[in-house]
């Protein structure tokens, strides 16, 4: 037997590592894996590599079907290693993302609404209407059930002391679940023994919840069934292979805005055979985008009128219209009195530092502390990518602050985090593990009896060092396999993809947190 | 269920208009080559031929109609070359092999794989047109391609698709096209003086693809009467106007039958009466010689009809089936 796979593992005193402790020592909930990954012989691993590199390949094809009209094809590498969580560990980053999304939710309610959080000054209102994110025609809206966020889904990053925080939260149509259901399935194949033995939860819990939450929501009359479609903006979108894989995957149809239309206060698919109702709408699409007749006119995607849909209570779109706003990183340092004031509670995860310009205290803290932040634009709709302060120098710097100066509102900043680190399989030697930082993304969904089950997502492994780099500036994460494109410069090599439960004690299950 | 109930509006309404383009390119590219061949063949002289193939492109919209303000440059080479290359200018063969992969983009998961091929095939092939600056002889060579993966898409969209409610309006566009552009054609035809040269009748058979069926039928110079039966009355030659016309009226009914709603469109009835025209009138008549005439001008007018209604057919496909601005007016009323 060769040298155990530890003997040449970086270990890195500098960031908490996700496999071993800090005494070197594997952790228990990997004992099992591990010893399972150190017994693998070379050869094998190879044909497993393979396997995996086939499988991506195939998904190429999947990704090709539609023509690329810029001719890039977007390379995507998935690690065949899971990133492992203990189970008692994962139990809290899943109520602390449940209590995130239901305070998110009931802000939504309370922005769109009574505005208690203005008039009580636990928001600053120019924070609020400052941005393009804030819907004024969703003003006053009740959507049904009162839920405006049916699917949410955060970024989370883990410090060197092992504390898990929040890094970016997504309220506008998260992305990401259908590639993690797609990399569940290939990575599972890839150690199938490991997958029975470790017990992980099958992602499948994840998407019946979604579908029994949106159909418990449809606003049916009298014998029909729930009509639920995916609303995608078209195959140029950048996720659009994800768009079609979760509409077969959940048997919704997959539509574009041309396909539905409103007549009277109703919204119908518009099908060869006649017009048929429509009761709820996964979408997709950036809320701005849904109806040229009250919100973006210059939207070609949108259904005209639809807004008069939601009023009248006739359709459920999830998530509501309007709530893109809260993905905006300027609100992170408002939540924890927020949390107080809605839900009676402590917020369960902190979010990262987070430091919103248009306060005058926290410019002048940015202005002294520029080297150890990064400079973020305010809000998702402004399309800007994230700088670092220490990379600027002389007059980029001063040009920056400048930026900053004229227009501070715009501008958040927030402490660089350093990432654990994780293990990930090499390619370029025979038998050998290299540390990468990991991040993980967190889904929730709106389940039917307004209970958030929650899913995991795996995070992405990049080669740079601060995770905050991986955000473009949509404020979409940047992941191995899509998107990276519009990273010029940017090489992640390794996506890895999925999160295994692994269940350490007998009988009990591990709740699912691998979504993707 | 159903096959195909669960067929949204927005990829018939694709299939249909990719029939239609599929076979508007194939339409000018036929009159494009029309129009070339005579130019060279004159070598750059001004034959009757020319004139009148040039003034009939003109009135179907092919070649881009001379705007005011501009000064008329002599000879038609330029013209003829911008109407083939030209994406921007309306109504271009460019123009129009746009317009079908634009269609055909939206609608790519139902097509084959080789189907798909020789569309990118077409692209291809305007794209390294546009490269170069083609003399008169290239672009023939160009048409002659097009057309050649022209006869491959009809190919594949008669052999290789399954037959369900979304091919059918493909064949519909397909066929709703070529009806629209035979009436449309063979009408001015026979309203032009200037097709009153010889040489006429002879590109009009070559525009309608049926010049090998003339010459095998009658082995004799092309003459009014049987050219006009040929390419109007005979229902077994597939450019023929009454061929497309019924095989239009079978797909119709049996939609009808299928989705339950009768077109309210004035065809049949047209068709009807173009059945009854009477040859005869036509027997004596000289093409030459003859100036406008009565039977000339009266089938000119029932094709011109019928060109009509095809077009109103498309429209009301498109509102019945594609916008169901139908069902609106309906629902205004109940409520």
């Amino acid at each position: 037997m060769a040298r155990t796979l530890l003997a040449i593992y970086p270990q890195s005193a500098r960031r908490y590592d996700e496999m071993l402790s800090a005494e070197g020592e594997v952790r228990p909930h990997w004992t099992k894996f591990f010893a399972h990954l150190d017994a693998v012989a070379p050869e094998e691993m190879r044909q497993r590599l393979e396997f995996v590199d086939r499988r991506i390949q195939e998904n190429g094809v999947t990704y090709n079907v539609y023509a690329d009209p810029s001719g890039s094809d977007r390379p995507w590498a998935l690690d065949p290693l899971p990133l492992i969580i203990a189970p008692e560990e994962w139990a809290k980053v899943s109520t602390a993302v449940a209590q995130r999304a239901k305070l998110l939710n009931a802000m939504l309610a309370d922005l769109y609404g009574d505005q208690t959080l203005l008039s009580e000054g636990l928001l600053p209102p120019s924070l609020v209407f400052g941005q393009h994110g804030y819907l004024w025609p969703c003003r006053g809206i009740k959507p049904i059930g009162g839920t405006w966020l049916h699917n949410y889904a955060v970024d989370l990053a883990r410090s060197p002391d092992g504390q898990w925080w929040v890094i970016a939260d997504r309220t506008q149509a998260p992305s990401g679940a259908g590639y993690a259901l797609e990399n569940r399935l290939v990575v599972s194949q890839v150690f199938p023994e490991m997958f029975r033995d470790l017990h992980v939860q099958h992602l499948a819990d994840f998407f019946h919840d979604q579908q029994d939450g949106l159909a418990a929501l449809a606003p049916v009359e009298g014998d029909e069934q729930p009509h639920i479609v995916l609303l995608t903006p078209g195959p140029y979108n950048e996720t659009y292979f994800e768009h079609a894989y979760l509409s077969r995957y959940l048997g919704f149809p997959l539509v574009e805005g041309q396909d539905l239309t409103v007549r009277g206060d109703t919204l119908y698919l518009k099908t060869l055979r006649g017009l048929e109702r429509v009761h709820v709408v996964l979408r997709r699409q950036d809320d701005g985008y849904c109806d040229p007749l009250e919100l973006r006119g210059d939207s070609a995607l949108g259904i005209p009128g639809l807004l008069n849909v939601i009023r009248a209570g006739r359709v459920a779109i999830a998530n509501a219209l309007g709530s893109g706003l809260l993905a905006s990183g300027a609100l992170m340092g408002f939540l924890p009195a927020i949390c107080r004031k809605l839900l009676g509670e402590e917020l369960a995860m902190p979010s990262v530092g987070t430091w919103w310009c248009g306060e005058k205290p926290a410019l002048d803290f940015v202005r002294e502390n520029f080297n150890d932040l990064v400079i973020k634009p305010a809000y998702p709709t402004q399309r800007k990518d994230p700088v670092f302060g220490y990379e600027l120098k002389g007059e980029a710097r001063a040009e920056m602050l400048h930026r900053i100066e004229a227009r501070p509102h715009a501008y958040v900043a927030q402490e660089m985090v350093n990432l654990s680190q994780g293990p990930t399989w090499s390619r370029s030697h025979e038998r050998r593990l290299i540390a990468r930082p990991v991040g993980l993304r967190a889904y929730a969904v709106a389940t039917a009896g307004w209970l958030f089950g929650d899913a995991g997502w795996s995070g992405a492994c990049c080669d740079r060092q601060q995770y905050t780099h991986y955000f473009d500036a949509a404020g979409r994460f940047v992941k191995g396999c899509l998107g990276i494109d519009r990273w010029a410069g940017e090489r992640i090599h390794h996506a890895q993809a999925v999160d295994w439960g692994s269940r350490s004690g007998a009988g009990r299950c591990q709740p699912d947190f691998a979504c993707g | 269920m159903r096959a195909g109930a669960n067929l949204t509006s927005r990829v018939v309404e694709n299939l249909f208009w990719l029939g239609r383009y599929s076979e508007r390119f194939d339409d000018s590219a036929r009159m494009l080559r029309v129009a070339l061949s005579r130019v060279v063949e004159a070598g750059g002289g001004k034959t009757p031929a020319v004139a009148s193939a040039m003034e009939l492109a003109l009135i179907l919209g092919i070649l881009p109609k001379p705007e005011e303000d501009t000064p008329v440059v002599d000879g038609s080479e330029h013209v003829l070359l911008e109407a083939i290359y030209d994406p921007k200018q309306p109504g271009s063969l460019s123009g129009n092999i746009r317009s079908l992969m634009w269609s055909a983009t939206h609608v790519r998961e139902r097509l084959s794989l080789d189907h798909w091929h020789s569309l990118n095939r077409l692209q291809r092939e305007q794209q390294a047109a546009q490269k170069t600056h083609p003399t008169l002889t290239e672009a023939i060579a160009f048409l002659d391609r097009v057309l050649g993966v022209s006869s491959s898409l009809t190919g594949f969209a008669m052999d290789n698709m399954t037959r369900d409610d979304g091919w059918r309006f493909l064949i519909i566009g397909r066929r709703l096209e070529r009806l629209s552009f035979l009436a449309n054609a063979i009408s001015n035809f026979l309203r032009m003086p200037s097709t009153r040269s010889p040489g006429s009748l002879e590109w009009l058979l070559e525009l309608t693809d049926s010049i090998i069926t003339y010459r095998s039928r009658y082995s004799r110079a092309p003459e009014l009467m049987p050219v006009l039966y040929l390419l109007v009355f005979d229902d077994s030659n597939p450019h023929g106007v009454l061929f497309q016309a019924s095989v239009l009226a079978h797909y119709l009914e049996r939609m009808a039958r299928e989705l339950g709603e009768k077109s309210e469109s004035n065809l049949p009835d047209v068709l009807n009466r173009l059945r009854k025209f009477d040859m005869e009138k036509l027997v004596h008549l000289e093409f030459n010689e003859c100036t406008i005439c009565d039977p000339c001008e009266q089938l000119a007018a029932l094709l011109k009809e019928l060109d009509n209604a095809a077009v109103q057919l498309s429209e009301w496909l498109g509102m019945r089936y594609f916008t169901h601005v139908g069902d609106v007016s309906r629902q205004t009323m109940a409520l």
